[in-house]
């Protein structure tokens, strides 16, 4: 019993103060520092937030053919980048989360995306993007039995990870731009990047739907098969 | 002895550019932005990388419209230009923007030439830091990449030399394309068991591990560390005292206050020109002992 307990509160420690904490933190910081620091304070809070989770993955025990998966899923989801328009990486992360766990999926989409900023360009952005595709992949994790089961609310969740995405990603770029949160601005933000809100749409539907079901009979083939 | 930046311990490299990176970024200040960007651009051509043109250009572009999009869409300050449809075009929030689009590109050029630099040995090492399971899927990934590339072409070849590679339209050859990834996967999947597998044989997850890092701190690392650290705090010490005062509404006016503000940009001058200045004392004395020769 106690070691249920033990086990409840550690998992509950080592989610709760990357994903609550850290961005609570940040809404505090922001509000008591005043106007101008916003901009400090979330790239910290982003970056905290992923050096914790990165401190706290050595100290668990995870499995070798886990992490070798998560390697491989990694690898597929960061050359999948180089498909032009299509971006599959949130479609890989979101089916890692459901089939390996939400740690799995974190791992999987902030690495992803790490590793190719390295092609794309890297920035401060990175950071963010790390945290928000490993975000999509963690939560594909926690809502796994309903999105394994339902496969149009799964397309559904691609397609809501695909405007959330632009949209906190544009929150960042008109912080950077202006020193402060500006409606105007935001708008016009969201404006020019239609082309791309709708490109991560379509693509995380087309991908999902196309690599969900074959991808899902592999990786429980191999749960399976080895017992992982 | 002191070398370059890109060649020191890669903590000396992430330090530099996080400083640098990070004192463009959080203060726009414009003096400040201006040997940000020179300093940004000048080591962005002495280190060697790949498209330097084509990213010129395109910063460029983007800091054409940057500067145009401020004054459109903001509407503050004392000083109208022109009116477009009743409302004004002011020269505070031009000056705004162009501020804001300087400290953005120089910001670009910075994260550009860190890319260049920060080669996947060096993430290696510094993810190891962190995390040693981490910097192994790291390293893992990175050396699946070419692995899958290659055996993508062989099962494409076998796929055609088995007559089940169909090309005659574009239906018939997406499909073949998916049958060719969806062999990949089921291969790398496996593969990826093996290699697990391989090494528990080997006792990978007996005991403690260390990782493989071919680069120690040295004194030279420790010199430019130190100079570094010195140089930031003089300007921290200059923001936190109150300096590098500015404001773009409702008029623009920089103000200065004399030696620390001085002191202040002469720090960074020297922290954004470090690199450039190393790479000279090197070319300089590469040059001597030639004519020693």
């Amino acid at each position: 019993m106690l070691m249920i307990k033990n086990e409840r509160a550690g998992s509950l420690i080592r989610y709760g103060v990357p994903f609550l904490l850290v961005p609570s933190l940040a809404v505090a910081g922001s509000l008591a520092l005043g106007g101008g620091s916003h901009l400090l304070v979330s790239l910290a809070a982003a970056g905290l937030a992923l050096l914790l989770f990165a401190v706290g993955f050595d100290r668990k025990k995870i499995g070798t053919r886990r992490m070798v998966i998560c390697a491989v899923m990694t690898a597929l989801a960061f050359a999948g980048r180089f498909i032009p328009f299509l971006n599959p990486i949130t479609a890989m992360a979101v089916i890692t989360g459901i089939y390996m766990g939400s740690e799995a999926g974190f791992l999987v989409g902030s690495l992803a995306a790490l590793l190719s900023n390295f092609y794309f360009g890297q920035g401060p952005w990175t950071v963010f993007q790390m945290l928000a595709w490993g975000l999509i992949g963690f939560f594909a994790g926690v809502l796994s039995k309903r999105l394994k089961a339902n496969m149009p609310l799964l397309l559904i969740y691609g397609a809501l990870c695909g405007v959330m995405y632009s949209f906190i990603m544009d929150i960042w770029t008109v912080l950077w731009y202006n020193k402060g949160f500006s409606l105007g601005l935001y708008g016009a933000a969201l404006v020019s990047a239609i082309p791309y809100t709708l490109s991560y749409m379509v693509s995380n539907v087309l991908f999902l739907a196309l690599l969900f079901k074959p991808f899902g009979v592999k990786l429980e083939r191999v749960r399976v098969k080895y017992g992982i | 002895m002191i070398r370059r930046i890109e060649d020191s311990n890669p903590i000396v490299t992430f330090f530099y550019f996080a400083c640098t990176a990070g004192v463009t970024m959080f203060v726009p200040y414009p003096p400040l932005l201006v040997i940000s960007l020179i300093g940004a651009v000048m080591y962005f051509y002495t280190v060697k990388g790949e498209h330097k043109g084509s990213f010129t250009i395109f910063a460029f572009i983007l800091f054409l419209l940057l500067v145009i999009a401020n004054p459109l869409v903001s509407h503050k300050g004392d000083t109208a230009l022109l009116f477009i449809n009743g409302r004004p075009i002011t020269l505070e929030s031009f000056y705004f923007g162009l501020n804001s689009a300087v400290m953005i590109i120089a910001a670009l050029y910075w994260f550009r030439t860190l890319t260049f630099v920060l080669t996947s040995d060096k993430l290696i090492y510094l993810t190891s830091l962190l995390s040693k399971n981490l910097s192994l899927i790291i390293s893992m990934s990175v050396r699946f990449v070419p692995l899958f590339t290659r055996q993508r072409r062989k099962i494409k070849e076998t796929q055609r030399a088995m007559g089940l590679y169909n090309d005659d339209s574009l239906t018939h050859e997406i499909r073949s394309n998916i049958r060719i990834f969806s062999i990949l996967i089921t291969w790398a999947l496996e593969g990826g068991i093996t290699t697990a597998d391989s090494m528990e044989a080997r006792g990978f997850s007996l005991g403690r591990r260390t990782c493989f890092r071919n680069k120690r701190i040295d004194r030279g690392d420790v010199g430019l560390l130190v100079i570094m650290a010195g140089l930031l705090s003089v300007i921290l010490i200059c923001i936190v005292s109150g300096g590098f005062e500015y404001s773009f509404y409702p008029k623009t006016r920089i103000v200065s206050n004399g030696t620390k503000d001085i002191l202040g940009l002469a720090a960074f001058c020297g922290l954004s020109l470090l690199p450039v200045i190393l790479k000279a004392e090197v070319s300089l004395k590469w040059k001597y002992l030639q004519r020693r020769v």
